[in-house]
């Protein structure tokens, strides 16, 4: 009977030293699921502060298209994203371990977003040429080096029936330290213009002798029809820059070339030449201003006040206008405390409207260069230091009607949390780049 | 399944001790590294001392600021026990082969099977890995209380856990803030301690053929690897990239238990 009693013993012992090895196990597994369980309930992604972009005044669906880039650079690190009018996405990936990790962070632009939304299959693999678009059309082009020359390549894609044509052709030679792309595309009914910019660089990266050529494709035929060269009557030495249609119209097509020169001494009238920014800013003597039709190919020059702080000015055709915005009064790059606007008339070209733009009166300390489409200027507000008091003002959007400086939409960037913790996280937000949808 | 629980019992109940070890020897040395930090940072405004500057206010050192400037102590109190569970890794299967009557012997001979064996030992090695996780946000706990009790009411400033997290170079590895990235980090180490025990059975298999096919076949999984994060620059979308990525690493993980359990049941012996 002992025997029996002290064998039962031992198997009960034997049972529990079992099932507390096997309580090791849950003891560990429930431990780690449950602290883990509430780390990341806690501190998931879903916890950083999220904003959206509100309509203060004006057309909502104005605000519907635009996007704002930048980052969060607040509590946890610095973290890029986008806000728009439904919310914010978050877009980079922490980058610690780089395998696996691209594919969750690459992103698009908002304008390639909205295209690949439409037209998916078209899009696939399209993504750093040039879009351009009708009704009907949508055209994507990309200039490639390809065994020492430049090839086009052209996609045409008919939106309703979603078939697309590709088409490519040679451009000439792609020398080492030659640049080539395209400074212009535009649609003019059936055909298409493809305005190939291509230039030498200096030792210092600067321009040297640029060529202009108008490639003109036949859309309905399907083939390059002309190649004209455009020269422009200027001495040798100069460099060029382009503004382009951004406008609605699809029947008057040009474009405005800003032609300049260096002066080697660099000596200004009147100015000051003790400073090195001083002479820096008189390098640039002389701008000589050409509009070039895209019909008939005439390249014909223009008479046109060029604002004095040129190089801190962004010109904008549509249509028969040029938009020229210039920063004035206090600026730091392409940002400024006032922005002065003038239109001028380009089969007249005289000046047609001019008016100053205050950041002041937008309810900021400067103003970013604007975006411009379909006549409306897009400007960034950014969210300036509030005086006297921690954080910032949030991020303000304004959109103004090109021609009159009328107001069409203001919005702001509001915090999507509680009142009392706006402040601190608009502190963080640093949001500066506009994009549009369309 | 008893036979799995049995055998993942058995390898948690040998490794208990180095587990508690680990443990405490992390949390030691993090609570020194605090507080010694904040020791410094007090005696830099005089503030243990009472040798502050009167009118000068000090600048607060909230928790998240402490961890974020006690990364070599944080690292030291990490890289060992991660060091030490990576051995182990490979030590959860030689210990076996170990001595004049190797233990293998017996596990081999479990009746049952020994794929209960295999799985046994991968899931010991993973909740090894996820305990100590688990006890480093334990650790961060106990650290803040640390914090609230030995920094000076002058320098003390509120912070949130995660921002605290955040601060730690080590931390933002092992424990990333986004859970998608966590499944990334935990998935590519789960794939690789697939691998390694596929290597480790190919040499018991095969013993110095082993060694060479064994690196082969890891060569050959490293290469998909890269292959697969290079599919980038197709002309895909991101959800399908990141479709043939899952595709490429769901092959690895299927062809790693596959030869594993080819391995164990058929060709390994004493």
């Amino acid at each position: 009977m002992a025997e029996l009693k002290a064998d039962y013993r031992q198997s009960v012992r034997l049972k529990r030293k079992r099932i507390f090895s096997y309580a090791w196990v849950g003891l560990l597994a429930a431990f780690s699921i449950a602290a883990l369980a509430v780390y990341y309930g806690y501190a998931s992604d879903e916890r950083l502060p999220g904003f959206h972009l509100e309509t203060m005044e004006g057309d909502a669906t104005i605000g519907s298209a635009i996007q704002l880039d930048g980052s969060y650079v607040g509590r946890k690190g610095n973290r890029t994203m986008t806000v728009d009018a439904e919310g914010t996405n978050y877009t980079d990936a922490n980058r610690v371990g780089r395998l696996f990790i691209l594919p969750f962070s690459k992103t698009y632009s908002a304008a390639t977003a909205a295209l690949i939304k439409e037209h998916r299959t078209f899009m696939r693999g399209k993504e750093y040429g040039t879009f351009e678009q009708t009704d009907d059309l949508l055209l994507y082009v990309e200039v490639v080096p390809k065994k020492g020359e430049a090839i086009v390549k052209l996609s045409v894609l008919n939106k309703k029936t979603e078939k697309a044509v590709e088409y490519s052709w040679a451009a000439g030679t792609w020398k080492p330290r030659e640049n080539v792309g395209l400074a212009d595309l535009q649609i003019e009914g059936k055909h298409a213009h493809f305005l190939l910019e291509r230039y030498g660089t200096t030792q210092s990266n600067m321009q040297s002798d640029p060529q202009l050529f108008d490639y003109v494709f036949d859309l309905t035929a399907g083939q390059l029809i002309d190649t004209r060269e455009i020269k422009l009557p200027v001495q040798a030495g100069f460099h060029l820059s382009v503004a382009n249609d951004r406008g609605t119209s699809i029947n008057l097509l040009h474009v405005v070339l800003f032609a300049s020169r260096e002066a080697g001494a660099g000596k200004e009238a009147g100015g000051d030449q003790s400073t090195p920014a001083a002479s820096e800013k008189a390098q640039i003597i002389e701008y000589e201003p050409f509009i070039y039709d895209y019909a008939d190919g005439r390249l014909q020059p223009l008479a046109l006040t060029i604002p004095v702080n040129m190089e801190h000015t962004n010109n904008y055709v549509d249509g028969d206008k040029m938009y020229s915005v210039t920063i004035s009064g206090n600026s730091t790059g392409w940002r400024g405390e006032s922005f002065d606007i003038t239109e001028t008339d380009l089969r007249t070209q005289s000046e047609t409207a001019a008016y100053t733009l205050l950041a002041s009166e937008l309810g900021g300390k400067e103003l970013l260069m604007p975006r411009f489409m379909d006549g409306k200027f897009y400007f960034v507000v950014p969210g300036a230091q509030v005086n006297g008091a921690m954080g910032r003002v949030s991020t303000k959007v304004t959109v103004i009607e090109a021609a009159s400086g009328k107001s069409l939409y203001q919005g702001q960037v509001a915090y999507d949390g509680p009142s009392s913790e706006a402040t601190a996280e608009l502190k963080d937000t640093v949001l500066l780049n506009l994009e549009l949808r369309s | 399944m008893s036979h799995y629980f049995k055998l993942l019992a058995l390898e948690v109940r040998r490794f208990r001790y180095i587990l508690a070890g680990m443990m405490a020897y992390a949390l030691i040395v993090e609570c020194l590294a605090v507080a010694r930090e904040i020791h410094n940072y007090a005696n830099r405004y005089g503030i243990k001392e009472g040798t502050r500057e009167p009118g000068v206010l000090p600048q607060t050192y909230s928790f998240a600021d402490v961890i974020g400037n006690v990364q070599s102590g944080f690292a030291l109190a990490v890289v060992l026990p991660l060091a030490a569970l990576l051995a182990y890794v490979l030590l959860i299967w030689y210990r076996d082969w170990f001595g004049r009557h190797p233990f293998a012997f017996r596990l081999l001979m479990v009746p049952g099977g020994r794929i209960s064996l295999y799985f046994a030992k991968l899931t010991a090695i993973l909740l090894f890995i996820f305990s100590m996780l688990a006890w480093q946000l334990v650790a961060m706990a106990i650290l803040k209380l640390e914090y609230a009790v030995v920094t000076p009411e002058l320098l003390k400033e509120s912070s949130r856990f995660t921002d605290a997290m955040y601060a730690s170079e080590i931390f933002k590895l092992l424990l990333p803030l986004r859970f998608t990235q966590f499944l990334i980090n935990y998935g590519m180490g789960l794939l690789a301690v697939m691998l390694v025990f596929a290597g480790i059975l190919l040499e018991r298999s095969y013993r110095i053929r082993g060694i060479v096919i064994a690196a082969l076949y890891l060569a050959l999984n490293v290469t998909l690897l890269v292959l697969a994060s290079m599919s980038i620059e197709l002309p895909l979308y991101p959800s399908e990239t990141v479709a043939v990525c899952l595709t490429i690493f769901g092959l690895e993980v299927a062809g790693a238990i596959w030869l594993s359990l080819k391995l164990i049941t058929g060709k390994v012996s004493v």
